[in-house]
C-alpha cells in the first residue's frame, strides 16, 4: 500500500485524468490489456480515457463512469480523477440535440412565470383597491345628504333670508323671528307652495326668511318680510294645518324604516321609506315610533320639529309621544 | 383555471418513497431531505398519534417502551400501513414545503416499484393526495434512476439500470423514454440486513438487531472476495446464556452471510440480459449498465456484476439520490412536453 503513496499525490488538479491514470498504472506494473479485462472494456476505449480523448464516449455520464471504476481499480482517489476531468471539460452533461416529441405548445419561460405572477398580484391588488373606493364612495353617497341636511338646518337657523336649496323633495319653509331666534319650520307640500325663488334643484326649496312671528293657530300664516332687501318675495302665503294631537308628520330625507304604532296597536306606517318623501300619519295617541336613520329624519308633531337625536341609540331612534 | 393559476406559485416535489430511507428533490433547491422511512406511534388508550418520525424515530427502532411502536411502514418497496405512510408524507411535505395563500400545495411525483400492482399505486397516490398535494404523478423507479444518473434515455440507445433499493432491486433497460424490459425482486438492503442478524445467530449463537446488523453491513460488508479485510466489534444477546456478549465479526464472513441475496440479484440481472433485445443488449455490451441506489454502495458489488455478466458496471454518481434526483427531472421533462411515460392510473 505504501507503494501508492507516490502516485497518490501526483493527481493535481490541474493535470488531466487520463494522464493521472496511466501513470498509476504504470506505477503498479499493469498492463493497459489487463486493465481492459478487469474493466470489461475495450483496450481501445482504456487507452483513449489515458489519454483524453472521449470521442467515442459521447455520453458524459458513461465518460465519469468509466473514469472512477478505473481510479478505484487502482486503488485511487476516484473523486480527485471527477474533479480533474470536471476541471478540463466541464459539470455540465455535452449538448445533444434530441427532437422534441410534442414540440407544439411550449410553456411561458422561468421569466414570463414571474412576469405572470407579478401582474396577477397586481391585477388582484387593484381589483381589491376599486373594490374598497367603491364601497367607500358608496358608503359616502348614502349618509352625506343626512349629514348635509342636519348642518344646513343647523347652520341656517338663525340665518337671513337666503334662499337655500335643498335636494329634497318638499319645501321647507322655515320662518325665523329675528328678535329672538325663534325658529318654527313648516313644511309645505310642493304642489301647494308657490316657490318665487330660483330653484336649482328643479325639485324643492328650502326658504328662510327673517319675518314676524307666526300665528301658529292660523290656518294660513303670511310671512312678512321684515324690512329687508334680501326678502325675495316671501310673503307667499303658506298653508299652516292646525296643531292637531292625533297628527305626526316625517320628512324622510334618507331612506328610513320606521316603525309607527298608535295608541290602539293600529301600524300606522311600518316599512322602508325612500328619501325626499314626506308622511303625515293620523291616529290615537300616544304613539309608539321606531326610527331608522333618525339623523336623516325629521318629525313633527303639534307642529313642533320632535328631537331625535336625544332618543336614539345608534342609528335607531325610540320614542313615545303625544302621553 | 383558479387551480392553474395557484399552481404557478406552488413548488415541484419529487419524492424517492424507498422502504429504508424517504428523500425529496424540490424543483430548484436539490435534495431537501432525505430521512429514514420510520414512524413512531405512540398509543394511549384507545388513540394513536405520531410520537416521531424519520430520523428521530428511527433512533427507537427495537427500543421503545410499550405504548410506542417504532414501524416501518413501507415494505418491499410498496406501502404496508396506508395511515402511517400518510402520516409520515404529510409530516415531510410539512417540512419543506409550506403552504400558505401564495404558496398553495405542490406537485408531487412519486417514484413506485415497476412491478407494483394497480392497487399499491393506487395507495401510494391516494396517500400522497392525503398528504397534501394538489397533483400526483407517478413513475417508475429505474426510470427514475436513469435519468438521475446522466444515462440518455431519450435517444434510441439501450441504457441499462440496475437500482438495488432498501426493499427492492429494479431491473430495467431502456429506450427512447420507455422501459422496454423491467423486472422488479423483493430483494435489497433489508434483505442483506436479514440476511447478517441470520448468520450471526447461526454462527455466533447470539440476536443482533436491524440497526446493528446495517451498521455491520455498511462498515465492513462486501459483495466480492479479495478485498481489503475489515473487522467490527459487534455485541449481541447470546441466546443460550441470555446475557449480551461481545463478538468480532470479519469481512469475509459478511461476504459469506450476503451470498444468497447476492446470487438472487445477480441472477435477476442475468435473465433481464437474456431478455433483452439483441440491439439493445448490443448496447449494453458496448457501454455497460449502471448500479444506483444503497445497495450500490455495498463495497466491490461492481466488481461481483462485472464478473458474473462480464459487462462494464457503472455505479452511478451519488447513487442514493439518484431516484429522487431523476423524478425532479421528469417534472420538468412533463412541462416541456418531452416525456410521457408517466403512469398516473
Amino acid at each position: 500500500m505504501s507503494e501508492h503513496q507516490p502516485a497518490l499525490d501526483q493527481p493535481a488538479s490541474d493535470s488531466l485524468p487520463g494522464k493521472s491514470l496511466k501513470a498509476e498504472r504504470e506505477h503498479q506494473g499493469l498492463s493497459r490489456d489487463e486493465v481492459a479485462t478487469q474493466l470489461n472494456l475495450r483496450p481501445s476505449l482504456v487507452d483513449d480515457l489515458e489519454r483524453d480523448h472521449y470521442d467515442q464516449i459521447p455520453i458524459t455520464a458513461y465518460r465519469r463512469g468509466y473514469l472512477r471504476a478505473y481510479a478505484r481499480l487502482l486503488c485511487m482517489d476516484e473523486k480527485a480523477i471527477v474533479s480533474q476531468y470536471n476541471t478540463h471539460f466541464g459539470t455540465t452533461e455535452v449538448e445533444r440535440h434530441v427532437p422534441p416529441m410534442n414540440p407544439s405548445v411550449r410553456p411561458p419561460g422561468k421569466m414570463g412565470k414571474y412576469l405572470f405572477r407579478l401582474v396577477s398580484l397586481l391585477v388582484i391588488a387593484g381589483l381589491v383597491g376599486l373594490s374598497y373606493v367603491w364601497w367607500q364612495s358608496g358608503d359616502y353617497g348614502r349618509t352625506t345628504p343626512a349629514e348635509q341636511n342636519d348642518s344646513a338646518s343647523a347652520d341656517d337657523i338663525g340665518d337671513s333670508s337666503d334662499p337655500v336649496v335643498n335636494a329634497d323633495g318638499s319645501i321647507e319653509l322655515s320662518l325665523a323671528q329675528s328678535a329672538s331666534n325663534e325658529v318654527t319650520s313648516t313644511a309645505l307640500d310642493a304642489d301647494v307652495s308657490q316657490a318665487p325663488a330660483t330653484s336649482e334643484a328643479g325639485q324643492g326649496t328650502t326658504l328662510q326668511g327673517t319675518t314676524d312671528p307666526v300665528d301658529n293657530q292660523g290656518e294660513v300664516s303670511v310671512g312678512e318680510a321684515a324690512a329687508s332687501e334680501s326678502d325675495a318675495a316671501l310673503t307667499e302665503a303658506a298653508a299652516v294645518p292646525a296643531a292637531d294631537p292625533r297628527k305626526l308628520e316625517l320628512t324622510f330625507n334618507t331612506i328610513s324604516w320606521t316603525d309607527i304604532r298608535d295608541a290602539d296597536g293600529k301600524k300606522l306606517l311600518i316599512g322602508n321609506n325612500p328619501a325626499g318623501s314626506s308622511k303625515t300619519l293620523e291616529g290615537k295617541p300616544p304613539f309608539k315610533l321606531t326610527i331608522g336613520k333618525s339623523a336623516g329624519v325629521v318629525l313633527e308633531y303639534m307642529n313642533k320639529p320632535v328631537d331625535l337625536k336625544s332618543v336614539t341609540r345608534g342609528t335607531v331612534a325610540k320614542l313615545t309621544l303625544g302621553e | 383555471m383558479f387551480k392553474r393559476l395557484r399552481g404557478l406559485f406552488s413548488s415541484d416535489l419529487s419524492i424517492d418513497l424507498g422502504t429504508a430511507n424517504t428523500l425529496i428533490y424540490v424543483r430548484g433547491r436539490g435534495i431537501v431531505l432525505d430521512e429514514p422511512s420510520v414512524v413512531a406511534i405512540r398509543q394511549s388508550g384507545n388513540t394513536r398519534s405520531v410520537a416521531a418520525v424519520g430520523a428521530d424515530a428511527k433512533r427507537m427502532l427495537g427500543r421503545t417502551p410499550g405504548n410506542i411502536t417504532a414501524i416501518r411502514p413501507m415494505k418491499d418497496g410498496v406501502i404496508a400501513d396506508f395511515t402511517v405512510t400518510e402520516q409520515m408524507l404529510q409530516h415531510f411535505i410539512r417540512k419543506v414545503h409550506q403552504s400558505t395563500f401564495l404558496t398553495p400545495s405542490p406537485r408531487v411525483l412519486v417514484c413506485v416499484p415497476c412491478m407494483s400492482t394497480q392497487v399499491e399505486r393506487r395507495a401510494i397516490k391516494e396517500s400522497a393526495e392525503g398528504a397534501g398535494a394538489r397533483e400526483v404523478y407517478l413513475i417508475e423507479e429505474p426510470m427514475a434512476a436513469a435519468i438521475g444518473a446522466g444515462l440518455p434515455v431519450e435517444e434510441a440507445m439501450g441504457s441499462m439500470v440496475v437500482d438495488i433499493g432498501g426493499g427492492t432491486t429494479e431491473i430495467a433497460i431502456i429506450s427512447l423514454n420507455g422501459v422496454v424490459y423491467s423486472e422488479s425482486v423483493r430483494i435489497g438492503g433489508d434483505r442483506f440486513d436479514e440476511a447478517i442478524t441470520s448468520y450471526v445467530r447461526r454462527h455466533y449463537g447470539s440476536l443482533i438487531g436491524e440497526a446493528t446488523a446495517e451498521r455491520i453491513k455498511e462498515e465492513i460488508g462486501c459483495a466480492y472476495p479479495g478485498g481489503e479485510l475489515r473487522e467490527i466489534d459487534v455485541r449481541g444477546r447470546n441466546l443460550a446464556e441470555g446475557i449480551p456478549r461481545s463478538f468480532t465479526l470479519n469481512s469475509h464472513e459478511i461476504l459469506d452471510a450476503l451470498q444468497e441475496p447476492l446470487a438472487a440479484i445477480v441472477s435477476v440481472v442475468k435473465s433481464a440480459l437474456e431478455q433483452s433485445p439483441p440491439e439493445l443488449a448490443s448496447d449494453i455490451a458496448e457501454r455497460g449498465l449502471v448500479l444506483t441506489g444503497g445497495g450500490a454502495l455495498l463495497r466491490d458489488i461492481d466488481k461481483l456484476i462485472a464478473e458474473e455478466t462480464g459487462l462494464p458496471v457503472i455505479i452511478a454518481e451519488d447513487p442514493l439520490t439518484c431516484v429522487a434526483r431523476g423524478g425532479g427531472k421528469a417534472l420538468e421533462m412533463i412541462d416541456q412536453h418531452t416525456f410521457e411515460l408517466l403512469s398516473s392510473d
